[in-house]
């Protein structure tokens, strides 16, 4: 044998229906951010940023879903990630006059960066599911240590306010984010970026070999995949997204607190995801919804018990719907199905 | 001798705690197209193959690809390297389809060494024709029967791009016809890269060809062909004498 004898095979068995799914998805998803985007005119100037800030949770939820969903690597130390972009965001903006385009490069970066070098040690040191959760709930803590001691850069316990909501600038012109529609089309337009990016991870070849290694981690290696490596540029992506969500939020309510980076809302946003859906991405937005409204309403007309009440609704949805409200339709919509064929059969 | 296409130990020693599994064992494949790996259970064939993909690291001897030396790599380097495997428990990923477990095998990363092989690039769906999978692409894996899951691995395995495929006990657990159709398959495959058998079932080997390895208790008890084999009274009496019992 004297050279490689490469015979390419076309693999196009399947693109046409492939395509059609992809255009499906793509219209579904255009009509969902079009309905999104003439919202604000039906809501009411206080729920305009509750709105506002439930699409940027929906965006920590979506990264979360990447890590927890697609990769199976539970992480409650997402808050860490989100609070680190919204400190970020905050000491830059009250303190320096700087272009908005490298505050939001900042919220991505730094987040992103900690979560490669903490997951390459992470993963090539072998700690998976509950260990590496462990891990993170321990990451998050400390995070949160660290912004409460930290009084002179961080404002400790207060945290800090009156932080500039986001200006880009383009070329001549610069996009405000800062009036109250600016700031709701400031968490649509990041909402809209991550689903993006999580409809080309689904779509990729890297989502899919994720999917393999939640599925059977080994198996993936021996076919040759550096799974660590898979693993830790998934947790880099996720915390990418979180810190650009966590900027996003700290902007559109101007402040940045301690609790936007501890435990409790590490725990919150895995309630999202887990009642929405953790393998459907509109199960982020639909989580989100329903805790954050339900949390408003619940806690005005309960003060004490709140909690209870949310937490009770949250064990209920997760017994019934194993894959969450959005997976529970899913599959109510199969069923219906099935039993139509049957009929049509009979 | 020809080392080019060559998959070999060479005075290994495997141990776990105080049992020794591999004695001072010396080993070739590669000069017939299929080979079997017989002995009764515990021999240590699946700790061969352990050992040829990084999995088990050996005491002392080495591992040699081609002539190269591989031992102390990684299975992940050893899979690029092209020795991919078929595992004795049937693994594939259980909550992806059919055509998503041989894309993601197709998708594998190899080190490409001109003039080694001969290399095709198949497609996933070809692949699934051969295995008679077709009809099954969007179907889970998790809701395929034995045989298929069987079948399944096997043909994973040849699209991660094998220069060895090392296929551990591809028929148990199989019905008479499905084992013809493994056998089948096996052959078809041995056409585009060295393939390794373990296996019980007699039969099986006897229908696939190729040469013959008779481990027992950790050591080469005899490497030839399926007649040389057969008419060895010691192999007889280790080894196929237990079919006469039973
Ligand atoms: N990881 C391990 N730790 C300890 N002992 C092991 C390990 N793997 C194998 N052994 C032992 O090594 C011996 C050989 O095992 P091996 O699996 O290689 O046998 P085999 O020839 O494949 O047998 P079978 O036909 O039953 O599959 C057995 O006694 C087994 O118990
Ligand atoms: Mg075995």
């Amino acid at each position: 044998m004297t050279a490689v004898d490469t015979v390419a095979v076309p693999n196009n068995a399947n693109s046409a229906r492939d395509w059609i799914s992809g255009a499906r998805t793509l219209g579904g998803t255009g009509l969902l951010l079009a309905a999104l985007a003439i919202l604000p005119s039906f809501l009411g100037p206080f729920n305009i940023v509750l709105g506002a800030q439930i699409l940027a949770y929906s965006v920590v939820a979506l990264s979360l879903q990447l890590l927890w969903g697609r990769a199976g690597q539970l992480s409650f130390g997402q808050a860490a990630f989100f609070g680190m972009g919204a400190y970020a965001y905050a000491i830059l903006g009250t303190r320096y006059e700087l272009n908005g385009w490298y505050i939001l490069a900042a919220a991505l970066v730094i987040p992103a960066g900690t979560a490669l070098i903490l997951g390459y040690f992470l993963f090539f040191g072998r700690v998976r599911d509950a260990y590496f959760s462990i891990v993170t709930l321990a990451f998050v803590l400390v995070a949160n240590q660290v912004v409460i001691s930290w009084r002179s850069v961080t404002g400790g316990d207060t945290g800090l306010t009156r932080v500039p909501g986001l200006v880009l600038p383009f070329g001549g012109f610069e996009v405000d984010f800062t009036s109250r529609n600016g700031r709701y089309y400031l968490g649509l337009l990041i909402f809209s970026i991550a689903l993006f990016v999580a409809l080309l991870v689904r779509r990729s070849s890297f989502g899919l070999v994720l999917e393999a290694i939640r599925d059977d981690e080994n198996r993936a290696s021996f076919l040759g995949y550096n799974t660590p490596m898979y693993l830790t540029m998934a947790f880099t992506l996720s915390a990418a997204l979180a810190g650009v969500a966590g900027g996003a939020f700290a902007s559109i309510s101007t402040l940045a607190a301690p609790d936007m980076i501890d435990q409790f809302l590490s725990i919150q946003i895995l309630t999202w995801v887990a009642i929405g859906g953790r393998n459907y991405l509109a199960g982020a937005l639909v989580g989100t919804v329903v805790m954050r409204v339900l949390n408003n309403q619940v806690s005005d007309v309960l003060p004490e018990s709140w909690p209870l009440v949310v937490g009770l609704f949250f064990v209920v949805v997760v017994m019934f719907f194993p894959a969450g409200l959005v997976g529970g339709l899913a599959k109510l919509r199969a069923q219906l199905a099935s039993r139509r064929v049957e009929k049509a059969r009979a | 001798m020809d080392e080019s296409q060559s998959l070999a130990l060479e005075s290994v020693t495997v141990r776990f705690g105080g049992l020794t599994v591999l004695d001072d064992l010396s080993l070739r494949f590669g000069h017939s197209p299929i080979s079997s790996l017989i002995g009764p259970n515990g021999a240590g064939k699946t700790t061969v193959f352990n050992t040829f993909s990084g999995i088990v690291k050996p005491v002392s001897g080495s591992l040699l690809l081609n002539g190269k030396d591989m031992t102390g790599h990684s299975p992940i380097e050893i899979a690029r390297a092209g020795v991919v495997r078929k595992f004795q428990v049937p693994t594939v990923f259980h909550n992806l389809s059919v055509g998503n477990n041989l894309k993601v095998a197709a998708q594998s990363p190899r080190i490409e060494t001109a003039g080694s092989a001969k290399d095709i690039r198949w497609s996933t769906g070809d692949v699934a024709e051969k295995l008679g999978l077709s009809s099954k692409m969007k179907t889970l894996a998790a809701e395929l029967s034995h045989g298929e899951r069987q079948w399944l691995e096997i043909g994973m395995a040849f699209l991660a791009h094998p220069r060895f495929l090392l296929l551990d006990e591809p028929a148990a657990g199989l019905g008479p016809e499905e084992s013809d159709h493994t056998a089948g398959l096996i052959r078809t495959i041995s056409e585009f890269c060295k393939t390794i058998v373990i296996e019980h079932d007699m039969r099986f080997i006897r229908e696939l060809g190729g040469d013959v390895t008779v481990l027992h208790q950790g050591r080469l008890l005899k490497q030839g062909t399926m007649e040389e084999i057969e008419a060895d009274h010691i192999v007889r009496d280790v080894y196929l004498g237990r079919d006469a019992d039973a």
